[in-house]
C-alpha cells in the first residue's frame, strides 16, 4: 500500500511537470503578448509610445528570449511560489489566484457531493424499481441533463432564483455581510448563495453517474452473490444498500477521473455566467489579454486540481474493493 | 463407476411422504418474457425425506434449479410462482405452507438461511467480493440465532472449521477473492450451515469445480449432514454424484418429475423411458472404445412450444399413439416404491400395468405396423 | 436460472442461424431497428441535417440582415384571418428605454409560401425560392394610428420624443414575419438559427472525425508496435487527460487571432476539438488491437507472410470498426457542447460567424433575458441534437455490442 502510494505520488509529480510544460507551450508559443496589449492600452490613453521604450520594456519581460529560456525563468522561480507578474493587472500572479482557487476547489468539491448524494440513492432507486414510470422519467432527466450545456443551465437557473425567489445572484454575500467579520451568520449567508452554482456544477455529473449507478447496480443485482446474500433471509433493503451498491460504486469511483474535468470545466464556466469570483472570469479575461503568466498559473492549477483529484480517487478505490487494495 | 458405499435403500415413499422435510406439490412456475412465457416448472410434485440426500436431476433447462429457488421464493424476475404447495416441516414446527407467506416477507424471511440454506454452482461468485469470509457468515447467524456479534464470530469460526478449511480463524478476515474454487465452495457451504438448517438447497455445487475438489466437497457436505440432521437437495445433472450423494433421486424432463425413485432402484431398474436414455448415456468404464455412446434421439422442444401429451413423447422410442401424444401422464406410485410418469406403466386411468402388460403392449404396438412411434422432430 | 441460461441458449441458437446468412452488419442494423428511441434519434438528427443543408431555403430572411426597426421583435405572433395564415404588421415605439411593438390586425397580410425572395446557393446551385414569406405590401391605413392610454399619458414617451409611430406605418416594404422574434439588430432569430445549424451541426462531426483519423493511427501503431512508441503515446495521452478540458479548450482557441476568416477559423476549432478528443479514442483502438493480436487468425495471416500494414488494414480495423462507430458516435455531442461553449465565451467561433454558441452569447446577459425570453430559443436546437446523438449512440453501442451494459 505504501509503495502503491509512492508510486502513485512519483508518477503525479512527473505529470504536473509535463503539464506546465504543455500550458506553457500552448499559452506562450501563439504570437502576441501582453505587452502589445499593455502597449495599446498606453496608446489609447495617449501616451507616446516611442520603439526604444518599447524595446527596453520587451527587455524587461524577456519577450524575445527563446521559449525554453523563458520557461525555465518561470518555472525556477514557481516552485517557491513567484509565479510572475500579472501584466495585465500590475500584481502578482500568486496574490491573483490565492483566494480565487480556494472558492475553485471548494466548489466544484461541493458540486461533487451533490453529485453523488444525488445520484447515488437516484440510480439504486432507478435500477431497483426499474421500467416503472418514475424509472423512465429518471431516464429522461438523465438524458436531458446530459444535454443541456451548463452555462445554459445557469441562465435559466438564475431566472428562476432571481425571478421567483428573489434570490441575488451573481454575488457571494448579502450586503449585510458584505464587510462583515467571518462567523455562522456569514459562512450560512455564503452558503445560501453558493447552492445555486454548486447545483448547475453538479447537474451534469449527476446526470452522468445516476445513468453509471443505474446500469452497474442492474449488473450487480443479477451476480450471484446478490442472491446469496437473500438466501440468508437478509431483507431487501440490506441486500441492496450492503451487498449490491457497495459493489456498484467501483464503475463510480472510477468515474472519477471523467467526472472531475468536466466539474472543472464546468466551474469555469458557471462562475462566468454568474460572474463569481472563483478562477472561471479571470482564466477567460487573462487568455483574451494575452496576460500569459496568469493563464498558466491558472490552466496549471486547474490540472493539478485534476491529478489531486484522481489520486484521491485511486486512494478510495483502494479503500473500497479489497481486490485493488491487495495488489 | 459407482463404488462408494451407500446407505441401505428400500425407504418407501408412499410412507416417506409423513415425514418429509418439504414436500413440493404441483408447482408451477412461469417466465413471462417479451417473446412469450416460458413455463419452466410446469407441475412439479417432490418431497425431500428428513435425513437423505434427493437428487434431482435432468438436462440444463429442464427446471430442477428453478425449483430449487422457487422453494426459497427467490425466482429471479420475470419468473412468478403461478401455482403449487410447498410444505416445510421444521423440527421443532408446524407444517406450514411457505407459498402462504410473501415472496418479501419477514415470515418467509426467517425460513431463509434458517430453516433452509443454499449453495450455488459459482462459488467464484456466489461470495461478495467487498467484504470478509467471516463477516459474511457471522451476517446471517447475527440475523438468525444470536445477536452478539462476538458470539456469532465464535460461531462462524466454529462452522469453519467444521468444512475443512486450513486455519479458519485466518479466513475470517479473509476476502473471497484471496481463496481458490474449492476453498470459496467449502466457505460457501458454511455460510449457508450457519444456522443448522433443516434442508440445504445444493444448486449443481460441484459443476464448477474439478474431481479432486469436487469428491472432497462431497465429503464435507456428507458429514455436516451427519452432524447436522439435516436433509439436501442435490440439483445436478451429473449422474455419477447422484449414486455417490443421494439416497432418492427425481428426475426432471421439460419442468415436470418424470420419475422419483431410491437411488438403487432407479439405476437397477429405471423405469421412465428418459430415464432409460440418460443410463445408457453414461459411459462406462471399461467398455472399450468401440461402444458407442447412445444418445437420446431428437432435441428439446423449442420454449414456448406447447405439446399436447407427454412432453418426452417425440423423442420416445416406446411412445404409445393415440395416448402419449394425446393425453399428459401424471406421477404415481408403482409397485415397488417407484413413481412414474407414464403410460406404459400405468394405463390412462391410472391404475398400475404389470411388467407383463407393458412388454405385451408394446409388442402389439410394433406389431400393428411401427408406424406408431412417433418418429423425432 | 437454468431456464434463463436455456433462455440465453436459444436465442444464441436462433442467432447461429441467423448468422449462417446475413452479415455482422445486417444483424447489427437488426438489433439497432429494434431499439424505438435510437430509431428515433436517428431520424430526427437526419432531419436535422436535412435542415441544415437547405437552410437558406427555409429561411424567410438573408440571417445577416440588419432592421432597427425590429429591434428586440417578439415571435410574431402567427393568426388565421381572411381564411388565410396571416400576420399583423407591427408598430415600433419607445416605453421605459425599451421597445414595444403594437399590432394592427386590421391590414393583416397573408403568409405565402414557395415565395421569391433574396437569392442563395445550396451547393454552389443559385435559387430564389423560399418556403414562405410575406411579400404583400399592407393596405393603406384607414384610422391614424391611436396612442395606447397608457401611452398618451406617459411623460416619458414625449421626452424620449417616440410619438408612438414609427416609419413601418406606411412602409414601402412588406411587415415581416419572425416567427422566433428578432434579436438586437432586427436579426430574424429563425433565419439565424436555420445559419448556426450549419456551423453547429458539422463542427463536432468534423472534430470528431479528425479525432477518429488521429486516434485510430495512433491507437493502432501503439497497440500494434508496442514497446517504447507505446509508451510515449500513453503517457502522453494520460498527461493530456489530466488536463480540464473546457480550460484546455479555451487555451488553445485563445491562440486564434480574431481578425481570422470564417473558414479557417472554423477549421481551426475543429482541430482544437479533436485535440482532447482523440485520446480516449486511440485507448479503445489500442485495446481492442492489443486482444486481436492474442488471436489466431492474426498469428495465421502473419505465417501467411502478410504485411504489418496489411495485417492492421484488412485483419484489425475492419474488426475494430463498428466499436470506432459507437465510441465516435458518443463522442459527437460533447464536441457539440465544446463549440458551443468556446463560442459562449467568445473564444470560439465569432460574429459574424453564427453558431448556436453565438447566438446564445446574445443571453449573457440576465437582464437580457429576463426582457426578450426568445433570446434563449437557440439553446433548444442544441439540446435536441445532444439528446439524439445520446439516443443513437446508445443503440449503436447496444447494438454491436449487446452484452455489454
Amino acid at each position: 500500500m505504501i509503495t502503491f502510494l509512492i508510486r502513485r505520488l512519483l508518477f503525479m509529480v512527473v505529470t504536473v511537470v509535463f503539464i506546465s510544460m504543455i500550458s506553457f507551450v500552448l499559452i506562450e508559443l501563439p504570437p502576441g503578448s501582453a505587452l502589445d496589449a499593455k502597449l495599446q492600452q498606453f496608446r489609447s490613453r495617449g501616451l507616446n509610445v516611442t520603439s526604444d521604450v518599447v524595446k527596453s520594456l520587451e527587455e524587461r519581460y524577456g519577450i524575445n528570449d527563446p521559449i525554453y529560456t523563458k520557461y525555465w525563468k518561470w518555472i525556477s522561480r514557481a516552485v517557491y511560489g513567484d509565479f510572475g507578474q500579472s501584466f495585465y493587472l500590475d500584481q502578482p500572479v500568486s496574490s491573483l489566484i490565492g483566494s480565487r482557487i480556494w472558492f475553485s476547489i471548494g466548489m466544484s468539491t461541493a458540486a461533487l457531493l451533490f453529485a453523488w448524494l444525488v445520484a447515488i440513492p437516484v440510480g439504486v432507486y432507478s435500477a431497483t424499481h426499474r421500467n416503472s414510470l418514475p424509472d423512465y422519467l429518471i431516464t429522461v432527466m438523465q438524458f436531458l441533463g446530459v444535454a443541456i450545456p451548463e452555462f445554459l443551465l445557469a441562465i435559466v437557473l438564475m431566472f428562476i432564483a432571481s425571478w421567483y425567489f428573489g434570490v441575488e445572484v451573481g454575488v457571494l454575500y448579502s450586503k449585510a455581510y458584505r464587510d462583515a467579520p467571518w462567523g455562522v451568520g456569514k459562512l450560512l449567508d455564503l452558503l445560501s448563495h453558493l447552492w445555486l452554482p454548486v447545483v448547475v456544477i453538479g447537474t451534469h455529473s449527476t446526470a452522468w453517474l445516476t445513468r453509471v449507478m443505474r446500469a452497474n447496480l442492474l449488473d450487480v443485482m443479477g451476480a450471484q452473490y446478490v442472491q446469496t446474500a437473500r438466501s440468508k433471509g437478509l431483507g431487501e433493503r440490506v441486500v441492496v444498500w450492503k451487498h449490491a451498491v457497495r459493489n456498484a460504486l467501483h464503475p463510480l469511483v472510477m468515474a472519477l477521473g471523467a467526472t472531475l474535468p468536466a466539474l472543472i470545466s464546468g466551474e469555469v464556466i458557471v462562475s462566468i455566467v454568474l460572474n463569481l469570483p472563483t478562477t472561471g472570469p479571470l482564466y477567460v479575461q487573462a487568455l483574451i489579454n494575452k496576460d500569459m503568466y496568469l493563464a498558466i498559473t491558472f490552466l496549471l492549477f486547474l490540472s493539478i486540481l485534476l491529478v489531486v483529484g484522481n489520486l484521491l480517487a485511486d486512494l478510495a478505490l483502494a479503500w473500497l474493493d479489497p481486490r485493488v487494495r491487495l495488489e | 463407476m459407482v463404488t462408494i458405499p451407500r446407505p441401505a435403500s428400500g425407504h418407501d415413499s408412499t410412507t416417506a411422504a409423513v415425514d418429509n422435510v418439504v414436500d413440493v406439490r404441483n408447482l408451477h412456475v412461469e417466465f413471462h418474457t417479451s417473446l412469450g412465457t416460458v413455463r419452466a416448472v410446469n407441475g412439479v410434485s417432490l418431497g425431500v425425506p428428513r435425513g437423505k440426500t434427493l437428487g434431482v436431476v435432468g438436462e440444463s433447462g429442464c427446471g430442477k434449479s428453478v425449483t430449487a429457488f422457487a422453494i426459497m421464493q427467490l425466482v429471479a424476475t420475470p419468473g412468478v410462482i403461478a401455482q403449487g404447495e410447498i410444505i416445510l416441516r421444521a423440527r421443532g414446527k408446524d407444517p406450514v405452507n411457505l407459498l402462504t407467506y410473501g415472496k418479501a416477507s419477514d415470515d418467509m424471511r426467517a425460513v431463509r438461511g434458517r430453516h433452509i440454506g443454499m449453495i450455488f454452482q459459482e462459488p467464484m461468485t456466489a461470495l461478495n467480493p467487498c467484504y470478509t469470509i467471516g463477516n459474511q457468515i457471522a451476517e446471517a447467524i447475527l440475523l438468525h440465532r444470536t445477536s452478539d456479534p462476538a458470539q456469532a464470530d465464535a460461531m462462524a469460526l466454529d462452522i469453519l472449521s467444521r468444512v475443512g478449511l486450513p486455519s479458519p480463524s485466518r479466513l475470517m478476515t479473509t476476502f473471497p477473492h484471496q481463496l481458490s474454487g474449492g476453498m470459496r465452495q467449502r466457505a460457501m457451504i458454511a455460510l449457508a450451515l450457519s444456522c443448522e438448517p433443516d434442508l440445504l438447497l445444493a444448486d449443481e455445487p460441484t459443476t464448477a469445480l474439478d474431481v479432486t475438489t469436487q469428491a472432497q466437497i462431497l465429503d464435507v457436505m456428507r458429514e455436516l449432514q451427519q452432524h447436522i440432521g439435516m436433509s439436501i437437495m442435490f440439483v445436478t445433472h451429473n449422474l455419477g454424484v447422484v449414486a455417490q450423494m443421494c439416497d432418492e433421486v427425481a428426475v426432471m424432463y421439460l419442468g415436470r418429475i418424470v420419475e422419483q425413485a431410491s437411488v438403487d432402484e432407479l439405476f437397477d431398474s429405471p423405469k421412465h423411458p428418459y430415464t432409460r436414455a440418460l443410463m445408457r448415456s453414461i459411459p462406462q468404464l471399461g467398455s472399450g472404445r468401440k461402444g458407442r455412446l447412445e444418445v437420446i434421439q431428437g432435441s428439446i422442444p423449442g420454449q414456448f412450444s406447447k405439446l399436447a401429451g407427454c412432453q418426452f413423447h417425440p423423442r420416445c422410442p416406446d411412445a404409445i399413439a393415440g395416448v402419449c401424444d394425446v393425453k399428459s401422464p401424471s406421477l404415481l406410485p408403482i409397485g415397488d416404491g417407484a413413481h412414474v410418469s407414464c403410460f406404459l406403466h400405468h394405463d390412462p386411468s391410472g391404475s398400475p400395468r404389470s411388467p407383463e402388460a407393458v412388454v405385451a403392449h408394446a409388442q402389439s404396438m410394433t406389431g400393428a405396423g411401427g408406424a406408431t412411434v412417433t418418429s423425432p422432430n | 436460472m437454468a431456464t434463463v441460461e436455456a433462455v440465453a441458449a436459444s436465442q444464441a441458437s436462433a442467432s447461429t442461424r441467423i448468422a449462417e446468412d446475413v452479415s455482422q452488419w445486417t444483424l447489427m442494423r437488426w438489433r439497432f431497428a429494434r431499439n424505438r428511441l435510437s430509431l428515433f434519434g436517428l431520424v430526427v438528427l437526419v432531419l436535422l441535417y436535412v435542415v441544415a443543408a437547405i437552410a437558406p431555403f427555409l429561411a424567410p430572411y438573408p440571417y445577416n440582415a440588419i432592421d432597427t426597426e425590429y429591434i428586440h421583435t417578439p415571435p410574431t405572433p402567427v393568426r388565421f384571418l381572411n381564411g388565410q395564415l396571416s400576420i399583423c404588421p407591427l408598430t415600433q415605439f419607445m416605453r421605459d428605454f425599451q421597445w414595444e411593438y403594437t399590432e394592427d390586425c386590421d391590414r393583416a397580410v397573408p403568409i405565402e409560401f414557395m415565395v421569391k425572395g433574396h437569392p442563395y446557393t445550396i451547393f454552389g446551385v443559385p435559387f430564389e425560392t423560399h418556403l414562405f414569406g410575406v411579400t404583400q405590401l399592407p393596405p393603406p391605413r384607414t384610422t391614424p394610428v391611436k396612442k395606447t392610454e397608457a401611452k398618451a399619458n406617459d411623460p416619458l414617451a414625449a421626452f424620449m420624443g417616440s410619438s408612438g409611430e414609427s416609419t413601418t406605418a406606411d412602409a414601402t416594404q412588406p411587415p415581416r414575419v419572425f416567427l422566433l422574434g428578432s434579436d438586437i439588430q432586427g436579426r430574424d432569430m429563425l433565419s439565424r438559427i436555420l445559419e448556426g445549424s450549419r456551423i453547429s451541426l458539422t463542427i463536432g462531426l468534423v472534430g470528431v472525425a479528425l479525432s477518429v483519423v488521429l486516434g485510430a493511427i495512433l491507437g493502432t501503431a501503439s497497440g500494434y508496435l508496442g514497446g517504447l512508441f507505446d509508451d510515449l503515446v500513453q503517457r502522453f495521452i494520460e498527461i493530456i487527460q489530466s488536463m480540464p478540458t473546457l480550460p484546455l479548450w479555451a487555451a488553445i482557441a485563445a491562440a486564434l487571432p480574431p481578425t481570422m476568416p470564417v473558414p479557417q477559423r472554423y477549421f481551426l476549432i475543429t482541430i482544437i476539438l479533436s485535440f482532447v478528443s482523440w485520446t480516449g479514442l486511440a485507448r479503445q483502438v489500442r485495446g481492442k488491437v492489443m486482444g486481436y493480436s492474442s488471436l489466431d487468425y492474426i498469428a495465421a495471416a502473419r505465417l501467411a507472410g502478410c504485411s504489418h500494414l496489411r495485417i492492421i488494414l484488412t485483419h484489425m480495423l475492419p474488426n475494430a470498426s463498428s466499436h470506432i462507430i459507437v465510441v465516435s458516435t458518443l463522442a459527437v455531442p460533447s464536441a457539440i457542447l465544446g463549440e458551443t461553449a468556446l463560442s459562449f465565451l467568445g473564444l470560439g467561433m465569432l460574429p459574424p460567424a453564427v453558431s448556436w454558441g453565438v447566438l446564445l452569447r446574445d443571453a449573457q446577459q440576465i437582464q437580457s433575458v429576463l426582457l426578450h425570453p426568445w433570446l434563449l430559443i437557440p439553446a433548444l436546437p442544441i439540446i435536441i441534437t445532444v439528446t439524439c446523438y445520446q439516443f443513437l449512440g446508445d443503440g449503436l453501442r447496444d447494438a454491436a455490442d449487446p452484452y455489454s451494459g
